[in-house]
């Protein structure tokens, strides 16, 4: 539009007549000047009407200079052209590494000699190998002795008579029996809590909840010395984690502080 | 399921009854597994089906080669009228709109409902108020269709317990009242989930001779002559060298998949791979790419180019290449085309993993899986994991394999190392109803053929009359798991709630198990329904269907049959 105002003050060298050369070259020349005029017209119209625009219009300018020239870097594709014929034979190249590896010496000893029980799981075991000699166990979970209880089984067989044993389904479809919803409240008043949900499985509790509630992002304290179960949380909820030293109080604070 | 002395002697009659079926070899009247078996090799062979139906019924135990050899993707779902397509997506748009005003004014007029999202004590919101959208706003909405409490086993008909809610789902209140409704929800594919039968008579036996639980890891001190026995039963049922036996079905995968891969190996998955699987290629640190969903060629192109670059940026070649696909895909329906990957795998030379959690004991002649299914020898497979919970009525997974891999497994996966084996009343249901489905149990030597029959049957029946009536439904034919289109978002509230006003349970899905726009109802198919319940069911969806507009397909019926 500027331009086209700008048409009105007519530069007379605009409208100059053919050159004394003549011909090709003249009209080069004259458009050369033509275009150089134009843009000398535009500059001088805009910063009439408003200089912030001119002095906005030169950084606009700047800026695309300056990111046209920036050196940019590729984190995309690095991938090499191949032909067909050349991914063949790299296909027909490539052996993967066996699936699992060899046992070691120890490893197989080790998987040998695991304890195989004959009978209940108690306070007393037997060994399918022993010959039928009771051994004392120091090997299982059995703090409260609950194992062995008579009338835990009873209950056991009058709820398998009432339930089936799987349920058949996730909680979320037709999964969640009057059983579960009680037990839940149950462990939410003896642990002091007002709610409490239940998981089939001990590992796989902490890494469901962990990743649900600290994402990437989010940042995590944690003793060195947590078990197994709580860093594989950890790693899977991709939050940035902070170890400090086990049990101790004065490194828990320093990685606080900082 | 009928619980008196009368139902029970009549289970232990050594008299043969002869079952009542119809023409279709569906069951009339009564549960299918109350009477004795009957004295005949093969349900085939009944006196009175006529040929035709005889041949498509033998078409099922037929190891066909897959029924459409690369199928192009999506095909289904571009014969979706274009105006359901964009209702659905107004109903979207309109919905989240409404959730974001709701949310806008809510903190200008009532902040103590957002207590929770906010800084509080200087102690930054569990949840950011934008992550919760979703949550609150939309699923809040349709909450009391989901995790629907139950009562008593989860067999052909369940025991619901009815609910209200008084402040929009919120807080549920029990009436008090109890339910039979029908069950097409639960995994009950070949009717275990009893309490009464030779099952639950051997889990009885097993708790009182060993005991409650093995309250140990299994490389600890929890191996025992029960699990070992169940182990090698399991190898065989499935046809591998060893199994290894996991107490959770979910766990079998997150936690086994990271023994067998780390940094430096590819995982190249199906789209629609189960969350577990997800999880453990997630945790193993290894490299994740997909492949469309069910599609052979797009899983050769992906290989082609991942062998020839090799790695990331260094471009050295990749230490192992386990391809991950599950063998029956519950949320479609589909099963996958097993032939078509092995013929990869053999020319390619990666490692196969598939997840059967679905089709061990429901697919096939001899309900050995997916591979039974197709008729490929299991030992081509690398990997075969399954679950426990579906067709066997009991909780948990397995992983079977050569020796050489369940070996390093029981050593160094984390499932056998820190997770505590399996409790002995789920390993007895296990081994008990492996040992029916194969024949080997004596007194019920017919029973386990005989249920996998009938779950072909209804599965097949069930399929055809909702394609003949219009539906617009997904999967493969003799898949047990039939899943319905909803599309509309306000659809997939009201025919759970339709349906539960006619008495009959059901599952539907929507966005994240779904991609957003396809939310789906889900039938599940049990060899403990007879045909009064499968009609029953058919005419009351019928109902709703009319009631909701979900006939897409009406007068499209020939095209319907080609996809059978």
């Amino acid at each position: 539009m500027a331009s086209l105002s700008a048409a009105h003050h007519l530069d007379p060298l605009l409208v100059a007549g053919p050159d004394e050369d003549g011909g090709q070259r003249g009209m080069f020349r004259t458009a050369w000047d033509f275009s150089f005029r134009m843009v000398l017209q535009y500059i001088k119209n805009s910063y009439k009407d408003d200089p912030f625009r001119t002095f906005l219009e030169v950084c606009l300018i700047g800026f695309i200079v300056w990111y046209m020239t920036k050196q940019k870097y590729n984190i995309g594709n690095n991938e090499i052209e191949l032909s067909e014929k050349e991914i063949d034979e790299l296909v027909d190249d490539w052996r993967p590494e066996p699936l699992v590896p060899e046992l070691t010496e120890f490893e197989r000893e080790t998987l040998d000699k695991a304890a195989l029980l004959d009978g209940p799981n108690g306070i007393k075991v037997r060994l399918a190998s022993g010959n039928g000699k009771a051994l004392l166990n120091f090997a299982s979970y059995n703090f409260l002795g609950f194992v062995d209880n008579p009338d835990f089984e009873k209950r056991a067989i009058e709820t398998l008579r009432k339930y089936g044993v799987g349920s058949c389904g996730p909680p979320g479809f037709y999964g969640t029996l009057d059983v579960h919803m009680e037990l839940e409240k149950h462990l939410a008043a003896f642990v002091g809590h007002s709610a409490a949900i239940l998981y089939s499985q001990a590992f796989t509790t902490i890494l469901s909840v962990i990743p649900c509630f600290s994402k990437r992002g989010d940042i995590i304290v944690a003793d060195e010395a947590v078990n197994f179960s709580l860093q594989q949380a950890i790693a899977l909820s991709r939050s940035k984690v902070y170890w400090y030293k086990h049990n101790d109080m004065a490194d828990l604070e320093r990685v606080l502080k900082d | 399921m009928g619980k008196g002395q009368r139902a029970t002697q009549a289970y232990k009659s050594t008299e043969f009854i002869e079952q009542v079926r119809d023409d279709e070899g569906l069951v009339v009247g009564g549960s299918p597994f109350k009477q004795a078996p009957m004295n005949s090799s093969s349900l085939l062979q009944d006196a009175g089906l006529p040929t035709k139906k005889a041949s498509s019924l033998s078409a099922t135990p037929e190891a066909k080669v897959v029924e459409k050899a690369s199928a192009k993707p999506q095909s289904e779902l571009e014969a979706v009228p274009s105006l359901i397509l964009v209702t659905t997506y107004l109903s979207f748009l309109m919905l989240i709109v409404f959730a974001h005003l709701r949310d806008f004014f809510g903190k200008l007029f009532y902040p103590s409902n957002y207590v929770q999202l906010r800084v509080q004590n200087g102690l930054a919101p569990m949840v950011s108020d934008f992550e919760s959208l979703w949550t609150r706003r939309l699923y809040g909405r349709i909450r009391d269709c989901f995790n629907r409490p139950i009562t008593g086993v989860a067999g052909g008909h369940v025991n619901l317990l009815d609910r209200v809610s008084k402040d929009f789902n919120s807080t549920f209140e029990f009436t008090g009242r109890v339910r039979n409704v029908l069950n097409l929800a639960s995994y009950n594919y070949l009717g275990f989930a009893q309490s009464e039968g030779p099952c639950a008579d051997k889990v009885e036996a097993a708790i009182s001779a060993h005991g409650l639980t093995q309250t140990s890891t299994r490389a600890e001190a929890g191996r025992s002559v029960l699990l070992t026995e169940t182990e090698d039963m399991v190898a065989r049922f499935v046809g591998s060298e060893a199994a290894l036996i996991v107490s959770m079905g979910y766990a079998t995968n997150a936690l086994n998949i990271p023994a067998l891969v780390s940094r430096g190996c590819l995982i190249i998955s199906d789209e629609l791979n189960h969350s577990s699987l997800v999880s453990g290629a997630r945790l193993s640190g290894a490299t994740i790419r997909v492949f469309k969903h069910n599609y052979a060629p797009d899983l050769e192109k992906v290989l082609r180019r991942s062998i020839s670059q090799g790695q990331p940026r260094t471009h050295r070649p990749w230490k192992k290449i386990l391809v991950v696909v599950e063998g029956l895909y519950s949320m479609e329906g589909e099963f996958c085309h097993l032939p078509e990957i092995l013929a990869l795998r053999r020319r390619y030379g990666f490692y196969l993993f598939v997840d059967e959690a679905h089709s061990v004991g429901a697919l096939g002649p001899r309900g050995r899986g997916i591979c039974d299914h197709f008729g490929v020898d299991p030992r081509e497979v690398d990997v075969l994991m399954g679950t426990f919970t579906k067709s066997f009525g009991a909780a948990g997974g397995y992983i079977a394999g050569s020796k050489a891999l369940i070996d390093y497994l029981r050593l160094h996966s984390h499932s056998a190392v820190y997770a505590e084996a399996m409790s002995v009343p789920v390993l007895a249901q296990v081994s008990s109803s492996m040992r029916m489905i194969m024949g080997e149990d004596r007194e019920h030597a017919l029973e386990g053929q005989q249920r996998l029959d009938q779950l072909a049957i209804n599965s097949r029946y069930f399929a055809r009359r909702l394609a003949e009536m219009g539906f617009m439904t997904l999967g493969h034919p003799g898949s047990p798991v039939i899943p319905l289109l909803l599309f509309s978002p306000a659809k997939i509230p009201a025919f759970s709630r339709e349906c539960l006003k006619r008495n009959i349970a059901v599952v539907v899905v929507s966005y994240p198990a779904t991609p957003i726009i396809t939310g789906r109802v889900r039938f599940c198919i049990s060899a403990s329904h007879t045909r009064e319940d499968l009609d029953y069911a058919l005419e009351q969806i019928s109902e709703i269907g009319d009631l909701l507009l979900l006939k897409f397909h009406q007068g499209k019926e020939e095209e319907m049959k080609k996809i059978e």
